[in-house]
């Protein structure tokens, strides 16, 4: 045994006999649905949060260190890049909130865990984590625009 | 039919074996803790963003002067230690189920100077704007 975990693994035949129990079934052989691809999105934004909040630290350093360096991180962000790189930001931000008020609801209630309200609710907080990305840079280009026809 | 597995022979319920894996109450606190930072950086967090799309892209001057004003500076303090505690605990919750022994070691050692380093700048810089604004 090289792994404690492997203490799970250990089952018994009808005989008595010892026996490794199986491990589940392997990702590819499942149809990816909702609950399954957000439950792995909220880790995978997870992490991708915590690069991103560098952006936050610079845009801040930078306003400590003085108009020239804000500048320069303002052009950076500013930038198409630096958009699409925040969009992703924002998208990522909004998914690892909603889907977090669920663990925080499913945490503390205990409720909606069977299998279908799951399913419902996955679907829900999918519409409103794109609702949210899209509202709000609906309101950023909206922004944008108004300011080009001043 | 079935090969019986070699099974350890030392005396110890599975249970006993189980228990090494964690010391007591200190995964429960870091449980917790994730759900905690949870709950202050969420309404922090979209504040944050409320404030950015005010601001858009406003020049040096208004930013440090939005900074300065002592009950943003507060709410941007309280944002970044919440989410640099919550991140540096959540990345550790993800290098627990990827790694472990030497290579877990090493990563965690990695996210917490990492994020100590973030986290820490991002507290200076804040009290800087607040407290000694560069003019140039
Ligand atoms: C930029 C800010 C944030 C960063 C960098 C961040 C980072 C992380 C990371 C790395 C994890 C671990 C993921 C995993 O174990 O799979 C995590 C988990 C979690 N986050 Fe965040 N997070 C942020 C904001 C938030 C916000 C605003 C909320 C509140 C709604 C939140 C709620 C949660 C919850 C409830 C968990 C535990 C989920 C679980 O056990 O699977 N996070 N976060």
């Amino acid at each position: 045994m090289s792994d404690i975990r492997e203490t799970f693994y250990v089952g018994h035949t009808s005989d008595g006999s010892l026996k490794k129990r199986p491990m589940s079934p392997h990702l590819q052989v499942y149809k990816p649905i909702p609950s399954m691809s957000l439950s792995i999105l909220n880790r995978i934004t997870g992490a991708a949060l915590s690069f991103g909040s560098a952006i936050m630290v610079a845009w801040l350093a930078s306003a400590a260190k003085g108009p020239k360096s804000f500048k320069k991180v303002q052009k950076v962000t500013g930038s198409f890049p630096g958009q699409l790189v925040l969009f992703g930001f924002s998208a990522s931000f909004f998914l690892h909130f909603i889907r977090g008020i669920r663990h925080l609801v499913w945490d503390s209630t205990a409720k909606r865990l069977e299998k279908e309200e799951i399913n419902q609710d996955s679907k829900i907080d999918m519409i409103s984590i794109s609702a949210l990305t899209l509202g709000l840079w609906t309101i950023i280009i909206g922004k944008k625009l108004g300011k080009k026809k001043k | 039919m079935t090969t019986p597995l070699d099974h350890p022979t030392i005396l110890r319920s599975n249970l006993g074996r189980m228990r090494q894996l964690g010391a007591g109450h200190h995964i429960v606190e870091h449980w917790k803790a994730e759900r905690l930072t949870a709950i202050g950086t969420a309404p922090l967090s979209i504040w944050f963003i409320v404030q950015m799309l005010r601001l858009g892209d406003a020049d040096h001057k208004d930013v440090v002067q939005w900074a300065g004003k002592p009950v943003n500076t507060v709410l941007l303090l309280s944002l970044m230690i919440l989410t640099f505690h919550h991140m540096q605990m959540g990345l550790q919750v993800i290098t627990s189920d990827y790694s472990r022994g030497k290579n877990k070691t090493i990563l965690d050692l990695i996210i917490k100077g990492g994020t100590f380093f973030l986290g820490l700048l991002s507290v200076i810089s804040i009290l800087k704007i607040a407290l000694a604004p560069a003019k140039k």
